[in-house]
């Protein structure tokens, strides 16, 4: 299959796989996909088959180890394990024979009878194993035995301790007689020894006479003759003693029956010995012998006991020797039993062992096979027909991707590696069909930029971002530049270009210093910001406009705007003829007129409105007659300079100039601006009071000038409504007041005296708290159907409160005026008593006579006066 | 207390208490340490006969503290190592009880093993002061003191045979050269001298030539400080070689010995003793059961007794036998006992009367009228 596609795609001159002649195998259109699959379960099939071989494997060996493990090692286990309790109980029952009290013997009885259970346990485990067998049968046969064998020792035991009891007994008893016995004997013996001790003495003594020796010796020999029995006695008692302990331990039953017989004898020699002794003494040792008789003799006495001990023991070693014997055949029948198991054990490990060698040569060899397998469908299929056709196809597509359009793709096959060949391929001649289309493309579109370019009518330039001339129109290169049209190329600079156009002395503005101004037109392209103008030799006026584009570049455009500029300066020069007129017009404005009309507020037509305003008069009394006498040029510097001061203090206090009528001034309050009725009248009134301030100061100016005259001023103020506005015709207006108001501020005006400033109550109504004013009786004024209440301003309290003693409080429900320096004595006194009389009503008491000032009614016109 | 631990505190109990030195017996061990080979083997015998009844009565009458008490019996052969040696093995076989010595020179070195390992030792025959001196408070004393008997025999003789020739012997033990000193002491505060005052080798067979020269000097009374064997071969002898001085001796000859060996020759022999208690009312009944059994209670039989009555006594209202309880009762209360109603002073002496003289005649000895 694999070397069929290899032929297939060698064999492939056309593009289209399709028309291979593999196309109608079968195996073609299983694809790669299907292919590798195939591959990849094969080489599956080869590793299940070697883990089924290996999984047989274990499992047989898994088999023969749990057999072994199970069955046979249990067994074997088992089988030691009784063997070795059964000599344990060998090598203890000897022990048992140690054992010489009831205390010791319980639980060493109890020991034997836990071993012998534990042994019939494990019978029992390995009788269940193997029901039928011979061996185990024997063996069952043997502990059976062996347990009869200790329980009739255990028995014997018990019987061999009361026999030892019994001999400690006897052995007690025979040690309590002894004692006595000697005991007994010791006196006599003692005065035997002493009598045998005198003889000796006697006799070895000579000094005495014969007859006192003998006589002596003789008394000496019957006495000892009296003792000597007791001394015999006693070494028959030693030696009846010594020989019965002799019996107690007698080791053979013949001992014993030997031993017998010199007892009886020196038993004998004692009782004869005892016919020889004092009667007390016989006596009291009478017992003894007794005793001594029945140790030999008794049934229950030291030798029968030591006879029972004897055949006891006898018995005991039998069984003993049976034990033994018993133990050592149950040892070899069990050791018949483990080696069986024992070769059980080897016969199913080396079963073990064969399977496990089977399988490890199947398992080498199936992954043997499927090594090469593997590396055969890698080598045939893998490597020739995937990895070679798809090295070729990544090459053919780094090659289009590289630009190189033109090398057809030329790998076949049905499979999916050749479907996407076939889909390169067709890739690769679209590609080619867009590139042509996008050269055509990109052709027409760079026509189409230059004919729009050039189509501009001013000057254009792009350059890179290296400032480098991209593009330029013609204007550029034959109207800005034209002597240097050479040197304006694409790639040219636009330092170069820059530099030659000055160099050509093209650029008027770059004559005085070429290098400054090639520096500062750089640093202005650099970074351009605003509009720049340029003037070039021909006296031509260009505009820069410079913007700099997203990759870095600059694109200029340079329009020609010396009309502009002409047009700009004809424009400028009118402009200031235009405002030199109009400041010259303004100055027969009254100044807020002026900016009203000047701002576009108000327009100049015949308007008017009514409003209230106060309205000011003055002029300045017996001008006339200084007029008369003084020069023109000194007349008119007076006249100016009064005016100028007074419009200034005028043009301070916000108030618009009516006219000025010679030495006369109209002014009004309340139009165009106004601050509200009262705040006008007050700055109308202050104003007056200010400007009469000022004359005086001038009038001082004046005299020193050489002016004589105290020139004063008198004022007139109302406050009413007036009409205001434009008057006149369309041709000429005059921005003036008419109204009865004007009237009664003319009155008013008219009838102050020199000095004085006359202002109506209606005013005065609006000034009286800032305002120190005096009565001035009433006024008849044309225009008025009543009389006009006039005041006569003295000064504003502020003023007064400064400069003179001038008291004044003005509160709700109270009020007070006390001008302390123009007051009389009596006025003092006068005004005193007032206020004393006010004190006592306001603390309470209202009777007593009010002081009576409403006399003296002419008091406050005379001469208090506000004068200056 | 946790459970578990509970539990191994109770085993670890029970395992020490199997450990304890218990060799299979449930019992209380009282010990009787005397010759019983040797010399004084008489006296052995009675302290053996003694101990041997006071413990069947006890156990009959159910015992002490509810339990039986076992009787071991030691042979010290009157010698001190062995008696130092049969101490160690009643200590090693924890009896609490040891009723002996009887020779005070084998008494007072077991003494001290005894005090050590914390035994009562009673002793009903060693008459020397040094074992009540040595401030032991558990060795107690159930006979009179060497010191008293000492006087009373030195007071006897002066008063009697201050113009004779006063002659005093004893063996070299503790006891005899102890009590011959106290003799020579209280003659000398009566201003009697003694002609003779000579120690005399206890193993010898012989002792004509020391009572030839006795007799020379002329000597009229001799007081023996020794033990009845020896003293009973010089009363014969000097019988014999018809020297016949008045012989004086210690509460040692009040055994069967002394007359076994003199014979006839014993007749008239002083000796000092404490009051006979085969005569008590208290103990008639025990007298009774000895004489039954072929057994005569003479010299300190009885003291025996009684030392076993009284610490009997002393254990069932201490409670316990603990040796410091024991000691303590034993040190503060009375006790009832075939001697009659008895106390212990600090050292540990009885309270009995003093000594009295009794005088062997026939085959007995009995109080001088």
């Amino acid at each position: 299959m694999g070397a069929y596609c290899l032929l297939a795609a060698n064999a492939g001159h056309t593009r289209f796989p399709t028309d291979s002649a593999g196309d109608r195998d079968m195996g073609q259109s299983l694809g790669v996909r299907g292919r590798l699959l195939l591959a990849f379960f094969s080489i599956s099939a080869f590793a299940l088959l070697a883990a089924g071989t290996a999984m047989v494997s274990f499992l047989s060996a898994g088999n023969a180890l749990k057999h072994i493990t199970e069955h046979h090692v249990p067994a074997t286990v088992a089988s030691q394990k009784l063997s070795r309790q059964a000599e344990r109980i060998a090598a203890a029952t000897p022990i048992l024979l140690t054992v010489e009290t009831a205390e010791e013997h319980g639980p060493a009885s109890d020991r034997i009878a836990i071993d012998l259970a534990r042994l019939n346990a494990l019978l029992d485990a390995l009788r269940s194993r193997e029901p039928g067998s011979d061996t185990i049968a024997l063996i069952s046969n043997l502990v059976e035995r062996l347990h009869s064998n200790l329980n009739t020792i255990d028995t014997m035991i018990f019987n061999n301790l009361v026999l030892i009891e019994r001999r400690r007994e006897l052995l007690r008893e025979l040690g309590f007689t002894d004692i006595s016995s000697r005991r007994l004997l010791a006196p006599g013996t003692l005065v035997l020894n002493a009598k045998l001790a005198e003889l000796r003495t006697v006799m070895n003594t000579h000094d005495t006479d014969l007859s006192t020796q003998v006589q002596g010796l003789a008394d000496l020999a019957v006495q000892v003759n009296t003792l000597a029995p007791v001394g015999q006695a006693l070494v028959e008692v030693s030696s009846i003693y010594e020989m019965l302990i002799q019996a107690a331990g007698a080791d053979t039953q013949e001992d014993l029956d030997l031993i017998v017989f010199p007892l009886r004898r020196a038993l004998d020699t004692l009782a004869t010995l005892m016919a020889h002794m004092d009667a007390d003494l016989r006596a009291r040792f009478a017992p003894n012998i007794t005793r001594f008789w029945r140790f030999v003799d008794d049934d229950d006495g030291l030798i029968a006991a030591r006879g029972r001990e004897l055949r006891h023991l006898g018995l005991v070693s039998t069984l003993l020797a049976e034990n033994v014997d018993i133990s050592k055949q149950l040892t070899e029948s069990v050791d018949r039993l483990v080696r069986r198991t024992e070769r059980d054990i080897q016969a199913a490990s080396a079963e073990a062992r064969s399977i496990q060698r089977t399988s490890a040569l199947i398992l080498l060899v199936v992954v043997a096979l499927s090594l090469v397998f593997s590396a055969l469908i890698v080598w045939l299929y893998v490597d020739r027909i995937l990895i070679a056709r798809l090295t070729r196809l990544s090459d053919g597509m780094l090659a289009i991707a590289g630009g190189e359009l033109n090398t057809p793709i030329r790998i076949g096959g049905q499979d999916e590696i050749g479907r996407m060949a076939s889909a390169v391929e067709v890739f690769r001649e679209t590609a080619i069909e867009v590139r042509r289309t996008n050269l055509r493309e990109i052709q027409a579109a760079r026509k189409r930029l230059s004919d729009a370019v050039e189509s501009i009518s001013e000057a254009f330039s792009l350059y890179d971002a290296d400032d480098r001339l991209l593009l330029c129109n013609n204007h550029y290169r034959d109207n800005l530049y034209p002597d240097i049209a050479t040197k304006i190329v694409p790639g040219a600079t636009f330092t170069e270009i820059l530099r030659a156009a000055v160099n050509a002395g093209l650029i008027q503005d770059a004559i005085a210093d070429p290098e400054g101004w090639i520096k500062a037109r750089l640093a202005r392209h650099r970074a351009p910001r605003e509009v720049q103008l340029q003037r070039q030799a021909d006296g031509r006026w260009i505009q820069v406009d410079e913007r700099r584009t997203e990759e870095g570049g600059t694109v200029a455009v340079y329009s020609d705007i010396t009309e502009l500029k002409q047009r700009e300066q004809e424009l400028s020069q009118k402009s200031i003829a235009l405002e030199r007129l109009s400041n010259q017009l303004g100055k027969y404005l009254p100044p807020q007129v002026y900016d009203s009309i000047f701002r576009g507020h108000r327009e100049v037509k015949v308007a008017s409105s009514r409003k209230k305003l106060t309205v000011f008069f003055s002029d300045i009394a017996g001008f006339t007659e200084t007029a008369d006498r003084l020069a023109s040029e000194e007349l008119t510097e007076l006249v100016n300079q009064y005016l100028t001061e007074m419009s200034r203090i005028a043009q301070q206090h916000g108030a618009t100039i009516d006219k000025y009528m010679g030495d006369g001034i109209l002014i009004f309050f309340g139009d165009p601006e106004t601050h509200g009725v009262r705040k006008d009248a007050l700055a109308c009134v202050e104003m007056a009071i200010a400007m009469r301030e000022r004359l005086k100061d001038l009038v001082d100016l004046w005299r020193e000038s050489g002016l004589e005259q105290a020139l004063r001023v008198r004022m007139g103020i109302h406050t009413g409504y007036c009409t205001v506005g434009n008057f006149g015709s369309e041709d000429r207006l005059d921005y003036t007041i008419i109204g009865g108001a004007v009237n009664a501020a003319s009155r008013l005006e008219a009838r102050a005296t020199p000095g004085e400033i006359l202002i109506s109550s209606e005013t005065y109504t609006h000034v009286k708290d800032r305002i120190h004013c005096l009565e001035h009786g009433t006024i008849e004024v044309k225009g008025i159907a009543y009389p006009i209440v006039a005041y006569q301003v003295v000064d504003s309290y502020a003023h007064l409160g400064a400069e003179r003693r001038h008291f004044h409080e003005a509160h709700p429900n109270v009020s007070l005026d006390l001008d302390l320096e123009g007051m009389t004595e009596g006025e003092r006194q006068r005004a005193a008593n007032i206020l004393n009389h006010a004190l006592d009503l306001l603390a309470g008491g209202d009777d007593g006579d009010p002081p009576d000032h409403r006399r003296q009614p002419d008091d406050h016109k005379l001469g208090r006066g506000s004068g200056s | 207390m946790s459970k578990q631990s509970l539990m191994v505190r109770w085993l670890t109990a029970i395992v020490l208490l199997a450990t304890l030195p218990s060799p299979g017996w449930a019992g209380i061990r009282v010990g009787v340490a005397g010759p019983f080979t040797g010399q004084a083997v008489f006296r052995g015998e009675q302290l053996q006969q003694g101990a041997e009844l006071a413990v069947a009565d006890l156990n009959r009458s159910g015992g002490v503290l509810g339990q039986q008490v076992e009787l071991l019996i030691a042979d010290d052969a009157c010698d001190a190592n062995q008696g130092v040696a049969v101490a160690h093995k009643m200590v090693r076989d924890a009896v609490v009880l040891v009723v002996g010595h009887a020779c005070s020179h084998a008494s007072i070195p077991a003494s001290e093993v005894y005090q050590a390992a914390g035994i009562v030792m009673m002793s009903p025959a060693s008459t020397n002061p040094k074992l009540t001196d040595q401030g032991y408070d558990t060795v107690f004393r159930m006979c009179g003191r060497d010191d008293d008997q000492g006087q009373v025999a030195g007071d006897y003789l002066a008063a009697h045979w201050a113009n004779e020739h006063i002659g005093i012997l004893h063996d070299g033990t503790v006891y005899g050269k102890g009590l011959a000193e106290v003799v020579q002491a209280t003659l000398d505060r009566r201003g009697v001298k003694p002609l003779v005052f000579r120690a005399y080798p206890p193993g010898a067979r012989d002792y004509s030539a020391l009572l030839d020269e006795l007799k020379a000097q002329g000597i009229g009374v001799i007081f023996i400080g020794g033990y009845a064997a020896e003293a009973a071969l010089i009363v014969r002898q000097s019988r014999d070689r018809g020297y016949d001085a008045q012989f004086v001796s210690g509460d040692t000859l009040t055994v069967d010995e002394f007359w076994m060996i003199t014979g006839p020759a014993g007749e008239g022999t002083l000796v000092t003793f404490g009051p006979d208690p085969r005569r008590n009312r208290q103990a008639i009944a025990v007298v009774q059961q000895f004489r039954e059994q072929g057994f005569e209670p003479a010299g300190y039989t009885l003291h025996t007794y009684a030392a076993i009555q009284a610490w009997a006594q002393a254990v069932e209202r201490a409670g316990t036998t603990n040796v410091r309880a024991v000691a303590s009762t034993l040190h503060t209360d009375d006790f009832d006992t075939v001697l009659g109603t008895i106390r212990f002073n600090r050292k540990g002496d009885i309270s009995a009367p003093g000594y009295i003289w009794y005088l062997w005649s026939n085959g007995h000895y009995a109080p001088l009228r």
